[in-house]
């Protein structure tokens, strides 16, 4: 019955951890790995690693340190999709990612931020633009399929598509200033 | 033209181009800022999948409790314009919108049921004594005089922690296969995996492929490795950076100088100073070739080659016998003929115990050459003795011209000259010939070399590495 009890905290430990740091995991994979299925895949795997080496992560480290981790994981899978891929990006992608993972692990500390004030200014999206943005981010469509589906050109969908993504950068900018001098 | 954050976002909708993603990279290297900058746009982006994604799934939750509307996916495929890889992507984006509430779920079944099967080994779960987020593992020690602190061999270190040497010498190695080399009076702060701090002291730090990026940074540069091996030297406030292998990135901290430095290249700085490059020197690290190499001691004749030069087939010595190590931890793609393979004493080709390292075995190599002086004219012959000690067994020595020929391509870097006939042991059983052996515990290999006029005594040992995370693989 003591395994069962330890069992529990450490699965639940694990659950909480990975929610938090899931996101970040994902940034950072997305951000080299741009083909969303393929991302998807070595989230999966990076994931996958992170539990069967859960013992060795240091259970008295906080969310900050387990993110960290899991981002290392996620590093080396990062490089064995590009190497096993014998591209032409392996070697400046390999040059880039610890600058990459550094920056990361620096702003970790904005993430919790960045994510309510999105979600203020995601409220203020309305019409084709919202459309757009939820066809790309949440059905994962490209911009032509995205144009073909609202009958318009792909020039003018990527148009619109980075004209919000600019306004909701900047909206989330913004709002973390405005919170930092109110502070 | 598209400026920086146009590329950015074009970049991260799989959009940019080769060479606008070769330059979005070199720009995001530049500085630390346009690093973070980066970031942030990839974190946006990240959590507005996420966002999004989850509204979605919630959609096509209610569409398939009754309301029947068709989603944007249905429609494209009722599509004939749409293309087969296009329906692919939207099949395998609807997966991702799963994803990231499915990896949780996932993770915690896999979880359970690698706490299953440990409990059927009735084995408990014991988290190892180690500091907080621990990553880096202390490999060797010798002769050391801590200064705050003590550690031992295996301890776990990291997460920020303080390694003082006052005297002696330590071999780190990090979970990422980077592994470093302090000689006290030292001070090193283990910041992040790839990130950290020398204050004072000598290190030498070999980076393998797939750990680059890995910084260490001193009062007076910031010195990022880009695939290499590399040494600093901190003295009167001065930080001496030295390449024996591959390239790093020498920077001043707050300021936009830096430096490209190549193997066999060296640069000086110091506080407020320029980047002033100097003439290479290997000397000041001759202590710390054997351990970061993985060599716990040795008698005799050995002397170790730096990694530096390159190229070992003109050194030549009446009494010494060169140890150069060759290149990283290699994995074995195929099996690999050895010429002993078993504990014994040599002295005779006929007596040798051939075999075959297995493919998949991951392993170390170490060319052990002994090269006399000679003149081209005058009959010489030299002989000399020695024994040196591996922290890890060896799993055989390649000891003849053959399987030195055939095996030096898969370990390259040093070209010790294998392909010459001369370069081999003479095992002929008399007074002139070489005697080799390979202790009981197969960690110590003895040499009784003679080389006649013209000729040079080669051996290949290769060394277990099972366990070292210096590998191509990091899977579990």
């Amino acid at each position: 019955m003591v395994w069962c009890a330890m069992e529990r905290e450490q699965v639940t430990r694990f659950t909480n951890l990975w929610t938090h740091a899931q996101t970040s995991v994902f940034a950072v994979i997305s951000s080299i790995v741009t083909n969303f299925a393929d991302a998807e895949d070595v989230l999966q795997k990076a994931s996958t690693i992170a539990v069967s080496k859960f013992d060795t992560f240091d259970l008295d480290g906080d969310e900050r340190a387990f993110t960290g981790w899991a981002i290392a994981i996620a590093r080396y899978e990062i490089l064995r999709y590009f190497r096993d891929r014998g591209t032409d990006r392996h070697e400046f992608v390999a040059k880039s990612l610890g600058q990459i993972v550094d920056a990361f692990n620096e702003i970790g500390a904005e993430h919790i931020e960045r994510r309510e004030a999105l979600n203020q200014c995601m409220q203020q999206l309305q019409g084709r633009s919202r459309d757009v943005l939820q066809k790309r981010y949440g059905e994962g469509l490209k911009t032509g399929a995205i144009a073909r589906l609202l009958g318009l050109s792909a020039g003018n969908v990527s148009i619109i598509l980075n004209r919000t993504y600019r306004k909701l950068r900047e909206c989330v900018d913004g709002r973390l200033a405005a919170g930092v001098e109110a502070s | 033209m598209k400026n920086m954050e146009d590329i950015i976002v074009a970049h991260l909708h799989d959009e940019a181009s080769i060479d606008e993603v070769r330059a979005l990279f070199r720009w995001v290297r530049e500085n630390p800022e346009n690093a973070r900058e980066f970031a942030r746009h990839a974190l946006l982006h990240s959590q507005l999948r996420r966002q999004l994604s989850g509204e979605h799934r919630a959609s096509e939750s209610l569409d398939a409790q009754g309301a029947g509307r068709p989603t944007s996916t249905e429609l494209l495929k009722s599509e004939t314009v749409v293309s087969s890889a296009n329906n692919t992507s939207a099949k395998r984006w609807r997966r991702f919108s799963y994803l990231m509430a499915g990896t949780l779920a996932a993770g915690v079944l896999v979880a359970m049921s690698v706490i299953a099967l440990r409990n059927s080994d009735k084995r408990p779960i014991v988290q190892p004594k180690q500091r907080p987020s621990a990553f880096a593992t202390v490999a060797q020690t010798i002769d050391v005089v801590w200064g705050t602190g003590s550690f031992h061999k295996s301890d776990r270190v990291g997460g920020g922690g303080t390694l003082e040497l006052q005297q002696g010498i330590v071999r780190l190695e990090f979970d990422s296969g980077v592994r470093v080399t302090l000689q006290g009076p030292a001070k090193f702060e283990l910041v992040t995996l790839e990130h950290t701090k020398l204050t004072s002291g000598l290190l030498t730090a070999s980076v393998p492929p797939r750990a680059e990026g890995f910084r260490v940074d001193t009062p007076q540069v910031e010195v990022t490795d880009l695939g290499t091996a590399f040494g600093i030297r901190i003295d009167d406030g001065t930080s001496k950076v030295s390449v024996f292998d591959g390239e790093v990135d020498v920077a001043l901290p707050d300021s936009a100088e830096k430096r490209l430095l190549q193997e066999g290249e060296a640069a000086s700085i110091g506080i407020g100073n320029e980047i002033e490059t100097t003439d290479f020197d290997g000397a000041p690290f001759e202590r710390l070739w054997p351990v970061s190499s993985g060599i716990e001691a040795s008698t005799g004749a050995f002397r170790f080659t730096p990694p530096w030069p390159r190229r070992i087939r003109f050194v030549r010595s009446d009494n010494e016998i060169f140890v150069a190590p060759e290149g990283y931890v290699t994995t074995l793609t195929e099996p690999l003929k050895v010429n002993i393979s078993e504990p014994g004493k040599y002295a005779r080709e006929e007596s040798l115990s051939p075999s075959e390292v297995s493919s998949g075995r991951m392993v170390r190599s170490f060319i052990l050459h002994f090269h006399p002086e000679h003149d081209g004219r005058r009959r010489r012959f030299a002989r000399t003795t020695g024994s040196i000690r591996f922290d890890r067994p060896v799993l055989g020595l390649i000891v003849l011209h053959r399987e030195l020929a055939a095996s030096a391509d898969r370990f390259p870097g040093r070209r010790a000259g294998e392909a010459l006939q001369h370069r081999q042991l003479e095992l002929t059983g008399n007074r002139a010939g070489d005697v080799v052996a390979l202790s009981e515990d197969r960690r110590t290999i003895s040499l009784d070399l003679g080389a006649p006029t013209r000729f040079s005594d080669l051996v290949r040992v290769i060394v277990d590495a099972t366990g070292d995370q210096q590998t191509e693989s990091t899977g579990p």
